[in-house]
């Protein structure tokens, strides 16, 4: 799952950038307007955290523009003036939540899990794929009860492939939500991470639909 | 013609028509004064025609009498006591009169002059006024002056005023109606401009445009000019007002976050100290923040919004962060109602009240507008704001309004928000009450004004 935080304090930047991670979010940081615009723009994210009072381009600009150009990735709202009427030009500026500084960090993590599911249709904070379980909060898999051991990598793939169960994925979308912007990106690794996860779940977790990418092995009667 | 007692309109009709009706009544005297006086000197002129014809139609009999060559053929002296008479005398003997005098005499005071004459006042035969002339002649061949006297009524004279009186005063009333409408149209015409300046007020009023526009005349420009530039500073200092918050929010707000975080691995009990004092700092920079936000009277000028707008925003807006919880918001009796105010407090107050029904509903929220008309205080009308929470014992109600104070300490926010909106209440000259919903819950019923 991959994290836009736009804000141009540098300490709170890190601050969150640094929760994110811990909560198993890779993190990008843009530190002003027209950075964070072009961030959102050009690469894939699944949830971004815009903060409003911006130099170079305000956050509500650059809300604007995305949603001008059809950017429908989730949008959360971070603001010092906490005024009903900024709340009210944010949301109706497309955004999908809105949170007032100061936060609690949990706070803020919760608001993200909730707006990741919501995304990809998962009310609940548990989601199941058949044995599987992901549990975003304590950032574990379970198999028929039991934790699974996984590396940082492997758990941002299969929490990933789990919450969009019913759909094929490419080896370039999984890319685009694992991968941080400065971190290598190496499509082989893709199909090693596959592999040591079909290890730890058994083969069948993951069907490859040749030509078109993986799919999480649908579960025995919930879908053809 | 829109007339109100206290009107400029009112003012200068008023007066103009006091002087034109004096200044036509003194036109009328001094016609009147004018007609008779030359009446009277034609009358006069009339009756001295008369005594130098019958002087004329005199002459000696040689024995000391008179004879009249010729009588006055005019027939209102052969008409008995017809008011028209005429009498030659010598001493106090008549020789001879007009037909009309029938036995009675003319009698004049004093000596006669020998020529043209003043006329005199006398009271003929019937007692009626008459107008008197006469001249004491010697005729040749005679020993004795004689009088001659003629006489003529004064009612034919006051008849005759009397009918041009009238007739003047049909005309002079005319002219001074002619004059009242003159005088109406011009005062409308020239107070135009203050209506046009009227109409840019309630414009601004309407909050349909920000300043004053059109042409005015170089005596109400200053007026306009001033009222524009108070308009624009009353504006700016607002908007200063906001910007200023707004930075001081940012300015504080991100430290204080950064100091939260950090401080987030101090454990027991300097931890919670760190904890408890960050969260009063915050409450009371939120609480000061949303005072220095707040216009108030500062802007009251043009200050019109739309309460169901306002309303519709806020909705759109609890319903995408209260997704999750299923609330349903429901309003009515909200249209055309206009609060008479700034939109971003009445923003801030009904985001407060909104937002905290929210956070306690179990699913049910309702707003209802109504206006209200009491002929002493204006126009006002009223929010009702209820929701199916658990509501707040009585005894509590009136300590929620204070600042910070919290029932619950579980529920996410500041404990501000009521408290908030009593401030904005109380700045409008409105009314907060509390009380329990027929559904259960809390009932906010709010009091503002109209526009």
């Amino acid at each position: 799952m991959r994290v836009l935080v736009v804000e141009d304090e540098t300490e709170i930047a890190r601050q969150v950038a640094d929760a994110l991670a811990r909560a198993g979010y890779v993190v990008d940081v843009a530190h002003d307007g027209e950075q964070g615009h072009f961030l959102g723009d050009t690469e894939t994210y699944d949830v971004i955290v815009l903060d409003l009072g911006l130099p170079a381009m305000s956050g509500l600009t650059v809300l604007k523009n995305w949603r001008g150009a059809s950017l429908k990735t989730p949008v959360l709202i971070l603001s010092a003036r906490s005024s009903w009427q900024e709340k009210v030009s944010g949301l109706r500026a497309g955004a999908d939540d809105y949170l007032a500084k100061p936060f609690e960090m949990e706070e803020l993590i919760a608001r993200v899990d909730v707006l990741i599911r919501r995304q990809s249709g998962n009310a609940a904070a548990l989601i199941i794929c058949g044995a599987a379980t992901l549990d975003t909060a304590a950032l574990q898999i379970t198999m028929n009860g039991n934790a699974v051991t996984l590396t940082a990598m492997e758990y941002r793939i299969a929490a990933y492939m789990m919450m969009n169960g019913d759909r094929v994925l490419s080896k370039t979308e999984l890319m685009d939500h694992i991968y941080g912007l400065d971190e290598d990106k190496d499509s082989n690794t893709i199909e090693v991470l596959i592999n040591r996860l079909r290890k730890k779940f058994g083969a069948d977790f993951i069907v490859t639909q040749r030509g078109h990418g993986y799919r999480i092995r649908p579960t025995n009667g919930e879908r053809p | 013609m829109n007339l109100d007692h206290n009107s400029l309109k009112l003012r200068l009709l008023v007066t103009s028509m006091l002087w034109v009706v004096f200044a036509l009544i003194i036109a009328w005297y001094l016609l009147i004064w004018l007609f008779q006086d030359h009446i009277e000197a034609r009358f006069d002129a009339r009756l001295n025609d008369q005594v130098a014809e019958m002087v004329a139609a005199s002459e000696s009999d040689g024995q000391g009498g008179v004879r009249l060559t010729w009588e006055p053929t005019d027939p209102r002296y052969a008409l008995p006591h017809s008011g028209w008479y005429w009498q030659i005398s010598e001493g106090s003997q008549v020789i001879v009169a007009s037909r009309s005098m029938w036995t009675d005499r003319l009698n004049l005071s004093g000596a006669l002059p020998a020529d043209k004459s003043e006329a005199l006042l006398i009271t003929g035969p019937n007692k009626e006024p008459l107008r008197a002339l006469g001249r004491a002649i010697r005729l040749p061949g005679s020993e004795n002056p004689l009088s001659f006297i003629v006489a003529g009524p004064v009612a034919d004279i006051d008849s005759d005023v009397a009918e041009f009186s009238g007739d003047a005063r049909l005309v002079l009333t005319a002219l001074g109606m002619l004059l009242l409408i003159i005088i109406a149209l011009q005062i409308s015409y020239g107070l135009k401009p203050l209506g046009n300046l009227h109409l840019a007020l309630s414009e601004i009023r309407a909050g349909k445009s920000r300043l004053m526009r059109g042409e005015f005349p170089g005596e109400v420009e200053p007026i306009v000019r001033e009222l524009n530039a108070l308009l624009e500073h009353n504006s700016g200092l607002l908007e200063r007002a906001r910007t200023q918050a707004g930075n001081l929010a940012h300015a504080l707000k991100n430290p204080l976050l950064i100091i939260q975080n950090e401080t987030t691995n101090v454990q027991g009990p300097r931890g919670q100290l760190v904890h408890q004092q960050l969260k009063t700092v915050n409450s009371i920079i939120d609480h000061q923040l949303s005072k220095a936000r707040l216009a108030g009277s500062t802007n009251l000028i043009g200050a019109q919004t739309s309460v169901q707008s306002v309303i519709g925003d806020l909705i759109y807006t609890l319903e995408i962060l209260y997704q999750d919880r299923n609330i349903s918001l429901t309003q009515a009796g909200l249209e055309n109602l206009l609060f008479r105010g700034d939109r971003q407090d009445l923003e801030e107050l009904l985001g407060n009240l909104i937002d905290n029904a929210c956070k306690w509903a179990n699913g049910t929220i309702k707003i209802a507008g109504e206006s209200l008309d009491y002929p002493d205080s204006g126009r006002l009308f009223r929010l009702t704001i209820e929701d199916d929470g658990p509501g707040i014992p009585a005894a509590e109600m009136l300590a929620v309004l204070q600042r910070g104070h919290r029932l619950d300490e579980q529920t996410p926010g500041s404990g501000i928000g009521l408290n908030v909106a009593r401030d904005i209440v109380k700045l409008y000259s409105g009314k907060l009450d509390l009380d329990t919903s027929s559904i259960g819950g809390l009932r906010v019923r709010l009091i503002l004004p109209a526009a």
